[in-house]
């Protein structure tokens, strides 16, 4: 139940509110008071003609009051009453449109990699860091179950369309008990609700790459929905034509991927979403005439999720999903091989939601996951693995509602874990929170285990990384706790801030840290601990005509392992100390929007060598410098900072539309450090010395795209 | 779509605290039947200027044969080194030893396999490539392989390292050896081909410095730390053995 206002406190009539989860809608009456079946976590649209349309979660089962702005205030003026747990951040298209696009492409991960508490590491380097975790520590869901890995080549395209899967919930901190698996952070994408039962097209064509998107309701009676995207590249045929003419070569990499949901309702009580996700990626790369990588990957996600009521009280969603994975890497050196990695995972997840009265909620309902992992590595020698993980959760969770400004919530997570002994683990979960509309606050405690980890095949996290499962080792396990507010400063500028601290134990390293031979690197998976703290300051001001946003975030992550740097502490290449960032955005005219984003980050750790051997090369008999690696990230590199800015021309056609980005990446060619390495250089005549050299691989880049839209 | 880049400006960086235990670097190779040839110096740290000092003493021995300290250089291919012999390497036992003590009595002990003879069969070469074969030892610890050609021309020389693992190889006693060369490599004066039987300690070790190298001009590319036999310093002590063959066009 509910009640929509205006700001001045007026009911308003007729306000149009869809669960965007099942379809189902009403409108408010005279008093502006409404009541919608819903559960916690879904999405309600309200529309009014004269006011601005907006998209709100659904955090409780209280009485709400949301407050209408009218159509001269943008989405972020939204002021929602009493409903602000904080549980997490939700992205969508809006929240998107206010960061430049690289390429044109708006991407959920690059979205979230600008909150506080939140890094990434360069554009190579696949994935985001959550609060001093690994960027392996990271779920991707839709719908609830994991999907694939989620990147197209580093840091620069995630493989989420947020043209289909425009909504996520992104946990960083007292998660729901339904979550485990992954230490960090979870993040849970749905595909789009929209349910403007008009046809929707669009097709972005760039000079590198192109995509065709579009939106419509197949049926007669126009109450299902069908999104579909594809985008393919063609910047390998620059690539090729380039490398054609010269002795130098670009890597010529190219990607595709086609998404598609349909949501279809079976009765008034029962409807069944269908979600699909095909990516395919390749990476030539030749270093000098005697190493190159052949690097491609590609994967299948999938999943079909049942919604339906049982009781007036009651509601139950079963999603199954089953996603695959596959990676080769082809190296041409001195030892010639190619390693082919698959992986196939089937989940099954079910949920129920029951409101036992008006003050407590109770969620419960059981997962299962079950992934298998096969190594095939051939040089001359052929080496194979399979393995498996398995393991059960059954949750449950309560949801009390202490008067008008408190939720408690507390719950548990019991896994049961199939390896060569069944094993079983608890994962208990606890937040208090105050709802109040100018200050509110929250306390959470979460354990999560992690039963896998990512063994880099690079020195940056990338696509063809191989995950390998805990096997006889014990799960990496966290205790994370996090204590925030938000305090609503004035109409138009919101504060939140929080500190965080994370106690990891038994996280995963790779002792052999080349991977020549597979199989003996996933068997030297080693564990240590690792400890990371935080505070966040995030400062948004929202007026009619500009967004902008601060936030700052210090961090400090400090892991130790017996079996690296002789079991001494050490930075981990994701410890960003300082992280800030300055989002500015507005429209200078009804056709011309323009966006910017500043970003500062400390420089992070990485291995260099600590000396020189002059080593006797005996196919040659010369002598040659060698690098001697003995510890790792033992050298921080310097602070990185760039201003990416877009500007966006939107042109209206009689029956369709016309947009224009330009922009650029790095505008002022700040020349950030990615790497380093080493170079001996003469002195004078007698000695040599070695220079310690930064390779820089984003400088300035400009782009223009352009998209039609019918 | 990218429609131009920025320039990008190289930039030397500072060492900040990198620290580094200068700890010695020993490498002995031997060869039967060739004079013995031992180097051992100390690691260069990165912050200090480099000067190729072979001044360290030790007591040098392999067996019971005693290395003398002085600055030997082959006058082949210029490779120097601070601890020899007037005797020549013959094999009489499986295993040989290594002893070093330093001034300060610091103990470097090694030791070796001698892998089995190696003989290049059936050898062909063309513009396009090389083939040959060789075979492997029912040891199969004897069955690591470095394969090097080079190809000469009037001013360059086109050099191919491949290293070969046959160890877990069950069924085949014979190996095939066929390389192509890319593009027109293969067009040349004078061809060099060398096999060489290594042990595994070297081939790891081989391994390893390619790594090394390969981690400093690619930074895509994991380092790993040296590989190695040695007690109390980083570096090798093994024993090859070989076959060439060469071809003049």
């Amino acid at each position: 139940m509910g009640t929509v206002l205006t700001n001045t406190g007026v009911p308003v009539n007729n306000v149009q509110i869809i669960n965007v989860a099942n379809n189902t809608g009403t409108v408010t009456d005279s008093l502006g008071k409404f009541q919608i079946v819903a559960s916690l976590g879904d999405i309600l649209e309200f529309h009014h003609l004269n006011y601005q349309s907006f998209f709100l979660p659904v955090v409780n089962f209280k009485n709400d009051t949301v407050v209408l702005q009218t159509k001269d205030f943008s989405i972020e003026e939204i002021n929602v009453s009493s409903s602000s747990s904080n549980d997490y951040s939700q992205s969508s298209l809006e929240k998107m449109n206010q960061i430049p696009s690289f390429l044109g492409e708006k991407d959920i991960v690059k979205y979230l990699s600008t909150l506080p508490g939140v890094t990434s590491l360069s554009m190579l380097d696949e994935g985001i860091y959550v609060r001093g975790g690994n960027s392996s520590q990271n779920a991707y869901l839709v719908n609830g179950v994991a999907v694939s890995d989620p990147q197209h080549i580093g840091g620069i395209l995630s493989i989420f369309d947020p043209f289909v899967l425009s909504n996520s919930k992104f946990f960083k901190s007292g998660f729901p008990a339904q979550y485990n698996g992954s230490l960090s952070s979870y993040i849970d994408m749905s595909p789009s609700k929209y349910t403007d039962n008009s046809f929707y097209g669009e097709l972005n064509v760039g000079f590198l790459s192109s995509s065709v998107k579009t939106r419509f309701s197949p049926d007669k009676k126009k109450k299902s929905l069908l999104n579909m995207s594809f985008r393919k590249s063609y910047f390998q045929l620059i690539a090729d034509l380039y490398n054609s003419s010269g002795e130098e070569s670009i890597p010529s990499y190219s990607f595709s991927d086609f998404t598609i949901s349909y949501d279809f309702p079976i009765n008034s009580k029962w409807k069944v979403s269908a979600f699909g996700l095909v990516t395919n990626d390749q990476l030539p790369i030749s270093v000098g005439n005697s190493f190159s990588y052949d690097l491609k990957w590609g994967s299948f996600s999938s999943n079909i999720k049942l919604d339906g009521i049982l009781t007036k009280q009651t509601r139950i969603s079963t999603v199954v999903g089953f996603n695959k994975n596959e990676s080769m890497v082809g190296v041409l050196s001195e030892v010639d091989s190619k390693t082919d990695t698959q992986t196939d995972q089937l989940s099954i997840l079910t949920r129920l939601n029951t409101n036992i009265s008006d003050e407590l909620q109770l969620v419960s309902g059981v997962g299962y996951v079950q992934k298998n992992y096969k190594y095939n590595q051939e040089s001359e020698n052929v080496a194979n693995q399979n393995l498996t993980n398995e393991i059960l959760y059954p949750f449950v969770e309560g949801v009390c509602f202490m008067g008008d400004s408190y939720i408690l919530k507390a719950g548990i997570n019991a896994l049961v874990y199939f390896g060569e002994n069944t094993e079983f683990f608890l994962s208990p979960r606890f937040k208090l929170s105050s709802v109040n509309p100018n200050v509110s606050w929250w306390l959470d405690y979460a354990n999560t285990r992690q039963f896998e980890e990512r063994m880099n095949v690079l020195t940056v996290q990338s696509p063809v990384d191989v995950w390998v499962p805990v096997g006889q080792n014990m799960p990496a396990s966290c205790d994370q706790f996090s204590l925030g507010t938000k305090i609503r400063m004035s109409r138009n500028v919101k504060m939140k801030a929080a500190l965080f601290h994370k106690k990891m134990r038994r996280i995963k390293d790779f002792d052999a840290y080349n991977r020549i031979d597979i199989n003996q690197s996933i068997d030297k998976m080693i564990s240590g601990t690792g400890n990371a703290r935080g505070i966040e300051l995030d400062v948004a001001c929202n007026t009619s005509k500009i967004y902008s946003r601060v936030n700052y975030t210090y961090s400090e992550i400090r892991n130790q392992f017996a079996d690296i740097n002789q079991g001494e502490y050490f930075n981990p290449q994701y410890d960003v100390r300082h992280n800030m960032l300055v989002n500015l955005s507005g429209s200078i005219s009804e056709k011309v929007k323009v966006n910017a984003l500043w970003t500062y980050r400390s420089g992070v750790t990485a291995t260099v060598p600590e000396g020189v051997a002059v080593a006797k090369d005996i196919s040659k008999g010369s002598m040659e410098y060698i690098p001697v690696y003995k510890t790792r990230y033992n050298y921080r590199l310097p602070a990185n900072h760039r201003l990416d800015v877009n500007f966006e021309y939107i042109k209206s056609l009689k029956h369709s539309v016309i947009k224009l980005n330009a922009g650029a990446y790095n505008v002022y060619n700040q020349q950030n450090s990615t790497f380093v390495y080493v170079a001996p250089e003469n002195k004078d005549d007698y000695f040599i010395r070695f220079r310690l050299k930064s390779r820089v691989i984003f400088p300035f880049m400009p782009y223009v795209t352009l998209t039609y839209v019918l | 779509m990218i429609v131009g880049y920025g320039c990008i400006e190289e930039q030397i960086l500072p060492y900040n605290n990198l620290k580094m235990d200068a700890g010695y670097f020993v490498e002995c190779y031997l060869e039967p039947n060739n004079l013995y040839k031992l180097t051992a110096t100390k690691l260069q740290p990165l912050n200090e200027d480099y000067i190729l000092d072979y001044s360290h003493s030790f007591d040098a021995f392999i067996d019971n044969i005693e290395l003398y300290h002085s600055l030997y250089s082959d006058t082949e291919s210029g490779y120097i080194y601070n601890y020899g012999s007037y005797l020549r390497f013959v094999p009489k036992k499986d295993k040989v030893y290594l002893t070093l003590i330093s001034e300060d009595q610091d103990t470097i002990k090694g030791e070796t396999t001698v892998p089995e003879d190696i003989k290049i069969n059936n050898f062909k070469s063309s513009d396009g490539g090389v083939q040959f074969d060789f075979l492997l030892s029912p040891n199969k610890l004897h069955n690591f392989f470095m394969v090097s050609i080079d190809s000469y021309d009037s001013d360059s020389v086109y050099r191919i390292v491949k290293l070969l693992d046959y160890s877990g190889e069950e069924e085949l006693d014979t190996i095939f050896f066929d390389y192509s060369f890319k593009d027109d490599k293969g067009r040349t004066e004078y061809l060099d081909v060398v096999l060489r039987r290594l042990t595994q300690d070297n081939f790891k070790y081989q391994q390893s410095i390619e790594n090394a190298k390969d981690a400093n001009n690619d930074n895509l590319i994991l380092p790993s730390p040296l590989a190695g036999n040695l007690k109390n310093a980083i570096g090798i002590f093994t024993c090859y053995t070989s076959d060439s063959v060469s071809v003049y066009y």
